[in-house]
């Protein structure tokens, strides 16, 4: 998935035209609330951070060079704001799960693998959920997912390969049930 | 191939992007190897999974909420304009009290040395970056 933008919509939106930032915010809301949920995996916290995302895009565009190409800028401008997010909201919540809810907790766990994944994704470090969702979302390469963060390739192929790994093996004791 | 050497083919393998003897010579161990198996079709599992994740749709609303919040200041600077306001507000009306319950001559010490009324708040807002 990868938005279009208009160049004179971003011209326009760069010169403080608040119609023109608006359409702006209309043609990146799809991949921007996409990227968000697959951060999340929760429709309410997705709507908060692409408002997040579509915010400090407002304030920073000011800053964006017009010779360089758009979406890389504003990926960067993205996943940062999402990593930021998301450490602001892991500092909330770091008060302890009720074990009843808490996500893993054999017997709480829901039997559906889709679920499980969806769990087992919201588990994992923010870094990697970036990367999942860069690749997933989009099909980015490893070099652009890796420009995108400003990590070297290396990192993002072993973040890649944990992502799967620490997914694999929530899934694996229920393979059986899956093939 | 042995059960190390595999999985380091193992990205291209899911993607298929291995050559033919490559590919072939994995899936005879995968054929011999229980274990691998296994542990092949989780991971293929996983991949088809984040693969297949559906786009979905951003509920109705979103952009008018976005735009909402450009035309307010942010949270932080509404906390700031209400501390800064109530402070003006307790500094006018203790000078205010002070006037009427203090005498005349003990008024002086009373009031604050630095007194905020409405009219001098505009510039200061204006700074804090408030757009009326
Ligand atoms: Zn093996």
């Amino acid at each position: 998935m990868t938005p279009e933008i208009p160049d004179e919509v971003l011209r326009r939106a760069r010169l403080g035209d608040r119609a023109a930032f608006r359409a702006l915010a209309e043609a990146l809301l799809k991949y921007t609330f996409n990227l968000s949920y697959r951060m999340t995996y929760n429709a309410a916290d997705a709507e908060d951070l692409t408002q997040e995302i579509l915010l400090r895009l407002f304030q920073n565009l000011g800053r964006y060079d017009a010779a360089q190409p758009f979406l890389p800028w504003f990926r960067r401008v993205a996943t940062n704001c999402a990593l930021n997010w998301k450490e602001r909201l892991a500092n909330r919540r770091t008060a302890p799960l009720d074990p009843e809810l808490a996500p893993g907790v054999e017997g709480a766990s829901p039997s559906d693998p889709s679920e499980r994944l969806r769990q087992a994704v919201q588990d994992l470090p923010a870094e990697y959920q970036t990367c999942l969702a860069l690749r997933y979302l989009e099909n980015l390469g490893v070099a652009e997912i890796a420009s995108t963060m400003k990590v070297p390739v290396g990192t993002v192929k072993t973040w890649l390969f944990r992502a799967r790994e620490a997914l694999k093996e929530r899934l694996k004791p229920h393979m059986e049930r899956i093939v | 191939m042995t059960c190390d050497e595999w999985r380091l083919f193992l990205q291209d393998y899911l993607d298929g992007a291995l050559s033919e003897p490559a590919k072939a010579a994995i899936d005879r161990h995968l054929a011999e190897c229980e274990g691998c198996f296994a542990d092949a079709r989780a991971h293929r599992k996983v991949q088809s999974w984040l693969a297949e994740q559906p786009e979905i749709e951003p509920p109705a609303g979103l952009a008018d909420r976005v735009m909402a919040r450009l035309s307010r200041p942010a949270p932080g600077w509404r906390r700031e304009l209400a501390r800064i306001a109530a402070a003006a507000a307790l500094l006018v009306g203790l000078g205010a009290a002070a006037a009427i319950a203090t005498p005349r001559e003990r008024i002086e010490s009373v009031r604050p040395p630095v007194t905020l009324e409405a009219p001098s708040l505009g510039p200061l807002l204006e700074a804090a970056g408030w757009r009326p």
